[in-house]
């Protein structure tokens, strides 16, 4: 009989914390704009979330594009279709791999920070003291960092797009030796920009916005322990993980 | 270092659009709006199967237009597709022939329209009559077959 109830009661947690969320993020978005001084956070923000992760979004880029076409190109030989390599590889980026990727990067490195960089304020009572010179900390803390990382995902994606296409072209044209202006001309003919490109970046936007709530979520309202700080930050990567995952296949199937 | 840090922040936004242009120029198509500033024409044909809602319409090997829809008639059980065509391309004779070919041997199906020679052009809206529908290799293949087996 207890074990029914903590059932219950933590399935009733979960959904109080969706709601606690979705206010928090609701927030956010409409304070952020009371201050006009939310704007130079909000340069910052960016800097902080965009322009940091760049090396890590570029190598894991090259990468991934490279990886991915020696593999499709050992496929794709023995159908004697090695010219589709750069078609196989521009579908699957810039649907799934690039959003994706990028989404899961992004909370590992800046949602998790995110998190603990809330909790650390909350252990310090800093929102209380800014609540006590009546500066709201929804507005001057939350919010910023919402927006810039809603903004910041989709800017992030269309990098990772470029950069694993480069990679991919370098592997292609260099490493294995198909004809370069092949590769191109296969892509270009393939993807369409409406199609193909733009859903994946309109995908991103929503990760952006669910990682940002789930992070802004444990690091406001999570313990303000040592322990809790780290508790929450795992959170915040397994959490936005999971539901950046879960959340693509609803959007994909949702778009066709 | 306010400054500083805004046009590091607006450089990684351009940055981001460059990045995005590239790949809308460089490995993608970006549709043309044949909807927009193209014209209608519908053509029934007794098989199109393998042909797909915006394939390529081509005259000559050049793409002039998009197929739109594609919906069975209810009473004479063909099907009708309804093309948009390129309006640099207006006068089509009234004789002129659409077919449906594929690219390759096994590639995707597309319209070929071969235009023909009459004083007369169709209409916007109007119907192209004379048309050949798919030849699918499958059944040509079984014919081959069967007609062997006939003759011994």
């Amino acid at each position: 009989m207890k074990k029914i109830e903590a059932i219950g009661a933590k399935a009733l947690n979960a959904i109080a914390g969706v709601g606690k969320g979705a206010w928090l993020v609701l927030n956010g978005f409409i304070l952020f704009f009371n201050n006009k001084r939310n704007w130079q956070t909000l340069i910052h923000q960016i800097s902080f979330a965009g322009i940091m992760s760049l090396p890590l979004i570029a190598m894991s880029a090259v990468f991934i594009g490279m990886v991915f076409t020696i593999q499709s190109y050992w496929v794709l030989e023995s159908f004697g279709a090695a010219s589709e390599v750069g078609l196989v590889l521009g579908l699957s980026v810039f649907r799934e791999l690039g959003p994706v990727i990028t989404a899961l990067l992004y909370t590992g490195r800046v949602g998790s920070s995110i998190t603990a960089e809330l909790g650390l304020m909350k252990t310090s009572e800093q929102f209380a003291s800014m609540e006590l010179m009546s500066v709201d900390p929804i507005s001057r803390i939350v919010g910023p960092r919402l927006v810039a990382m809603v903004i910041t995902l989709p800017l992030l994606t269309m990098f990772f797009n470029w950069v694993a296409l480069l990679g991919s072209a370098f592997v292609a044209g260099k490493l294995i030796g198909l004809d370069s202006g092949t590769f191109w001309s296969n892509l270009k003919n393939g993807i369409l920009f409406y199609s193909d490109v733009l859903p994946g970046l309109f995908k991103s936007v929503i990760f952006g916005l669910i990682i940002a709530s789930v992070s802004l979520y444990h690091g406001y309202f999570g313990d303000a322990t040592p322990s809790g700080v780290a508790k929450n930050s795992t959170r915040t990567v397994v959490q936005g993980s999971m539901l950046v995952l879960i959340f693509d296949y609803i959007l994909v199937a949702l778009m066709r | 270092m306010h400054k500083s840090i805004n046009f590091i922040v607006g450089l990684f936004v351009v940055f981001a659009f460059i990045c995005l242009g590239m790949v809308a120029l460089r490995a993608s198509t970006v549709e043309p709006m044949f909807q927009n500033q193209g014209y209608r024409l519908y053509a029934r044909f007794d098989d199109i199967s393998g042909l797909n809602v915006h394939a390529p319409i081509r005259i000559a090997g050049v793409k002039i237009g998009v197929v739109e829809s594609i919906e069975l008639l209810p009473k004479s059980y063909q099907a009708k597709v309804t093309m948009v065509i390129d309006t640099r391309f207006k006068n089509l004779p009234i004789d002129t022939s659409v077919s449906v070919a594929t690219e390759g041997l096994l590639g995707s199906k597309y319209l070929e329209v071969t235009p023909g020679f009459d004083d007369g052009f169709i209409k916007s809206g109007g119907e192209i009559t004379q048309t050949v529908s798919s030849i699918s290799l499958e059944k040509l293949i079984g014919k081959l077959a069967t007609s062997f087996v006939m003759e011994k």
